[in-house]
């Protein structure tokens, strides 16, 4: 936790609200606002639905998998609940770095699947109008598409994650399994 | 005759008739006109009694009839003789009735009634008693002529003398009853009689217990239905539900055997199809006599689980319900008198406590017993022993505190009161989970049971005889495991039935018994418990095992494997030996699947037959999966943990005693040649460094002076683990880890230790495989 200050500016911290947290006079109109939860990944900013992320937990204790895919880092201890955690630096093709006291965990959950997130830092939680949404899926340098929407606040552009991308990249099917052995 | 009526006579003659003469003479004394529901009763009793005697004089008719009708005479001069004092309208009816029935009974002697006439009789018996019960109550107001009461009295001690003869009665035909035959001389021996020795279908334990639990939720649902009725009396749909319970309930003691239960249940049916053709109205009254009727119908129900004969008072209830169903005579009589509606359950509210009074004596120490347990819903009970499981590992996180603060802070002032707490802690954690973990357990034999059926009926289907034998079927098992072991067992015995057994003629030629055997037996061995099926068929010839995988491709044809790999092959997808596919088997699934199912257990299946003389599967299945014991090791600062109850022991070898067969390396144990696996391989741990090389590390380890490896497995065939340090043996509970990671290989699950981090549990049989599969395949 000591050595992390110098790569992030004190500027980012998860303590600091910008924006507007649903203060704006368009957003009274509820159902039109979505609110999302900024991280950053080798400092650049990404946000993830508010409505998949059941919380943000600080970076735990790793346990390593061997064999596991390759993007999970490991699995973590959430409360007695044992669930794998996900490098989504790994995911999205930037090196990897060691994990820092700005490293969180965010627990989201797509379906039946719940896993944690390794993120380098959260930034706040945003709220955006549709309008300041658009439908655009990105590729990433490994091919892979993890964005299926972009934001546009202003003059800032920040890919909005899909978790069930996510998970879908990790290569394995984790709906239900009905075929359970005739 | 059968145990029932026996045991209902005698009690009836134990009880009903003091009883009757007791009241009889409360009323000559006092004139107590309250007393009539118990007087009621008690005649209900007594008729009861007399349609028996005259069932068994059916029965029975070469002999001991005459003694049974003399008995019946007597009683039936009795009970009616009790009326007479309160039906002075109705004495010429009833004892024209009376004397037609005597002369019946006179017939029935003769061996000249039939049956119809008999039903007949009791029919005419049956409407003889409705008018003295209106007449009863008319004539409490009445004055009771003395010198009437007198003639009771007199008459009173008449019968008794007969009434303590009925025994013998009962006995006579007792004796020329086919299967009455253990010392059932002592009378009361005689209402110990079990009851379910009747029916075939009773002898079954499994299907009881199916009966019981099907009862006990049909019970539930009249209970809950009739009350709804109760608010809403018009509903046809409960009242359809209400049938419908009815009928399956009737249907279900009809076909056990219980008389008492059937009769009430018809009663009930008849009064519900009534009600249901809209030919009687529902009002409290109806329903009153139904829920009288359900309290009886639970404590026949309960002398059924008790073991013990059902009590045989379902006379007044049924009398009841039969007259609710024909509505008239609750009707008129509640009109008839001023106080309306409350007429019938003002008469009738006695029965049921009488009886259960009576019952209790019987069944005494098992009803101690009964009270002492509860059903639980298993779903809160899985919340429980999960929570138990937490709360273990904090007694090992607690403890590591404990020891931290004790070791680092020794100045601490409260560290012994502290650690004392912990302690204590430990002891009583310990003893719940000992609790809980006992919770779970049910016999094996639950499971075991229903196999009798199953060997029965495939025997009979395919001409073959074969006896099961069931042994150690008391030898307890967590209940998951115990549900989950069904399936994989009925596999293995329809493969037993189906391909060991052979043919009767067959067995003969080859000078075996022709009725084949199946042994299964269960046992406990240390934490695990060894389930072994035996049968003395043909067994299996591994020379043909090993064509027919070669054949299927599973093997190549240079494979050299032992007898025993072999036979295990059939275990693998795919492969199934019967020529023709029946019913049974032979679809190629079975055994794979059956292998499958008990790996989930977490246990081990092994076959060993010798050709010719029969097949042994051995299954081995741990006691219980919630916690288990581990040992923690660790190889390049990963921790792993391995179930103790896989472990047979921990070595410690020096590198150079490890050899090399081909590629594989092995280490020799004392007298057997062990399969070592090489952790860090089988992890891949050492794809985290760069410099990654089986042989540099192999190499490395070799350089050590020393080596640890957990010999695991089936004692027979260990394969070893070689780790780099062994830590220690801590209880924990293994978690899944959720959809994601589910097909980690080599790993089971996830634990999560005392200080909150998480372990991964090996999974020893895959570890196991891939030692075998290494030696194997690579030895070929």
């Amino acid at each position: 936790m000591s050595n992390s200050v110098e790569i992030f500016n004190n500027e980012i911290s998860m303590f600091t609200i910008r924006g507007e947290l649903g203060g704006s006079p368009e957003s009274t109109e509820f159902s039109a606002v979505r609110q999302f939860i900024g991280l950053m990944i080798d400092r650049e900013e990404f946000l993830l639905p508010i409505e998949v992320t059941n919380e943000i937990i600080m970076m735990h204790q790793l346990t390593f998998v061997p064999r596991a895919p390759r993007f999970i880092e490991g699995v973590i201890n959430l409360r007695g609940t044992i669930l794998p955690a996900i490098n989504l630096r790994k995911m999205l093709g930037v090196p990897t770095t060691q994990f820092n006291g700005q490293s969180r965990i965010i627990i989201a959950r797509c379906e039946n699947v719940t896993v944690g997130l390794i993120v380098d830092g959260i930034t706040y939680v945003v709220a955006l109008n549709h309008d300041q949404i658009q439908v655009q899926s990105l590729h990433n340098k490994s091919g892979s598409e993890l964005i299926s929407m972009i934001s546009k606040r202003g003059d800032q552009v920040n890919g909005i994650l899909d978790i069930a991308k996510i998970l879908g990249e990790t290569g394995i099917s984790y709906h239900e399994e009905e075929v359970e052995e005739a | 005759m059968d145990a029932l009526v026996k045991a209902t006579i005698e009690s009836l003659c134990k009880k009903s008739l003091p009883e009757l003469q007791e009241q009889l003479l409360l009323i000559l004394h006092s004139g107590l006109p309250l007393d009539d529901s118990d007087v009621l009763y008690n005649l209900g009793e007594c008729r009861e009694l007399l349609s028996m005697l005259i069932e068994a004089s059916l029965k029975d008719l070469e002999s001991g009839t005459s003694s049974i009708q003399d008995s019946v005479s007597t009683l039936d001069s009795k009970r009616q003789d009790a009326k007479n004092p309160k039906e002075t309208s109705a004495t010429p009816c009833i004892e024209r009735v009376s004397e037609d029935s005597t002369k019946e009974l006179a017939k029935i002697g003769d061996g000249l009634l039939s049956d119809d006439e008999a039903y007949a009789l009791l029919a005419e018996m049956d409407n003889m008693d409705p008018p003295a019960i209106s007449a009863a109550p008319a004539n409490d107001t009445g004055d009771m002529h003395e010198d009437e009461a007198l003639r009771l009295l007199a008459e009173m001690d008449a019968p008794l003398p007969s009434a303590s003869n009925l025994p013998p009665a009962g006995h006579t035909a007792e004796e020329h009853a086919a299967d009455a035959s253990e010392g059932e001389d002592d009378e009361g021996q005689l209402s110990e009689i079990p009851e379910w020795e009747a029916n075939e279908f009773q002898s079954d334990p499994s299907m009881l217990v199916d009966f019981v639990v099907n009862t006990d939720e049909l019970m539930v649902t009249l209970d809950a239905t009739i009350l709804q009725l109760e608010q809403d009396p018009n509903n046809k749909n409960i009242i359809e539900e209400i049938f419908r319970s009815a009928h399956t309930l009737k249907g279900a003691a009809g076909m056990f055997g219980f008389k008492g239960i059937e009769r009430v249940m018809h009663r009930m049916e008849n009064l519900f199809d009534l009600i249901r053709k809209e030919k009687l109205a529902t009002d409290s009254r109806t329903i009153d006599v139904v829920f009288q009727g359900l309290d009886l119908l639970r404590t026949l129900l309960q002398a059924i689980k008790d073991g013990g004969p059902c009590g045989a008072a379902t006379v007044p209830t049924v009398k009841a319900l039969g007259l609710a169903a024909k509505g008239k005579y609750p009707g008129t009589q509640a009109q008839g008198r001023d106080s309306g509606g409350g007429s019938k359950p003002d008469s009738l509210p006695k029965p049921t406590p009488a009886h259960a009074a009576e019952g209790e004596p019987k069944g005494k120490k098992k009803e101690a017993k009964e009270q002492s347990t509860i059903r639980v819903d298993l779903e809160r009970l899985d919340v429980l022993v999960n929570l138990v499981g937490e709360l273990v590992i904090d007694r090992s996180r607690f403890a590591s505190i404990e020891s931290e603060l004790r070791t680092n802070y020794p100045q601490i002032k409260v560290g012994s009161n502290f650690s004392e707490t912990v302690q204590l802690f430990g002891r009583h954690m310990n003893e719940i989970q000992d609790i809980i973990m006992k919770v779970r357990m049910v016999p094996i034999g639950n499971a075991f049971n229903k196999f009798t059926r199953v060997v029965r009926d495939i025997s009979r289907s395919l001409d073959k005889k074969i006896d099961l034998v069931i042994v150690g079927e008391d030898a307890e098992l967590d209940k998951t495991m115990v549900e989950q072991i069904g399936d994989p067992l009925i596999h293995l015995i329809r493969n037993c039935c189906d391909h060991g057994i052979e043919m009767p003629d067959v067995r003969q030629q080859k000078g075996k018994d022709p009725q084949g055997t199946i042994r299964l037996s269960a046992s406990q061995e240390g934490n695990a418990i060894v389930i072994k099926i035996i049968d003395d068929g043909k067994g299996i010839d591994p020379a043909m095992i090993r064509k027919k995988a070669i054949e299927k491709g599973l093997i190549k044809e240079d494979s050299n494997l032992n007898d025993r790999d072999s036979l295990n092959l059939i275990f693998e997808a795919g492969f199934s030996t019967a020529e023709k596919v029946t019913n049974l088997s032979g679809r190629g699934v079975g055994m794979d699947v059956v292998k499958r199912q008990i790996m989930k257990l977490k246990g081990t299946i092994d076959l060993a037959s010798v050709p010719g003389a029969g097949m042994t599967v051995t299954i081995r299945l741990p006691l219980t999966l919630a916690i288990v014991q581990s040992l923690l090791v660790k190889t390049k600062g990963e921790t792993f943990a391995v179930p103790l109850n896989s472990v047979i022991e921990s070595i410690r070898i020096s590198p150079k005693d490890i050899q090399k067969v081909g590629d594989s390396a092995v280490y020799k144990l004392r007298d057997t040649v062990l399969p070592l696996v090489y952790l860090e391989e089988a992890m891949s741990l050492s794809t985290r460094d760069d410099q990654f090389s089986p042989r540099a590390s192999r190499a490395r380890a070799r350089n050590n002076d020393r080596l640890f490896v957990v010999v695991v497995g089936h004692p027979d065939r260990p394969t070893g683990i070689v780790v780099d340090q062994l830590l220690n043996q801590q209880e924990m509970v293994i978690k899944p880890m959720g959809p994601l990671m589910r097909n980690i290989p080599c790993v089971s699950g996830g634990a999560v230790l005392g200080q909150g981090e998480v372990v991964l549990v090996l999974d020893v049989p895959e570890i196991e495989a891939m030692g075998r599969g290494r030696s194997r395949f690579q030895a070929a």
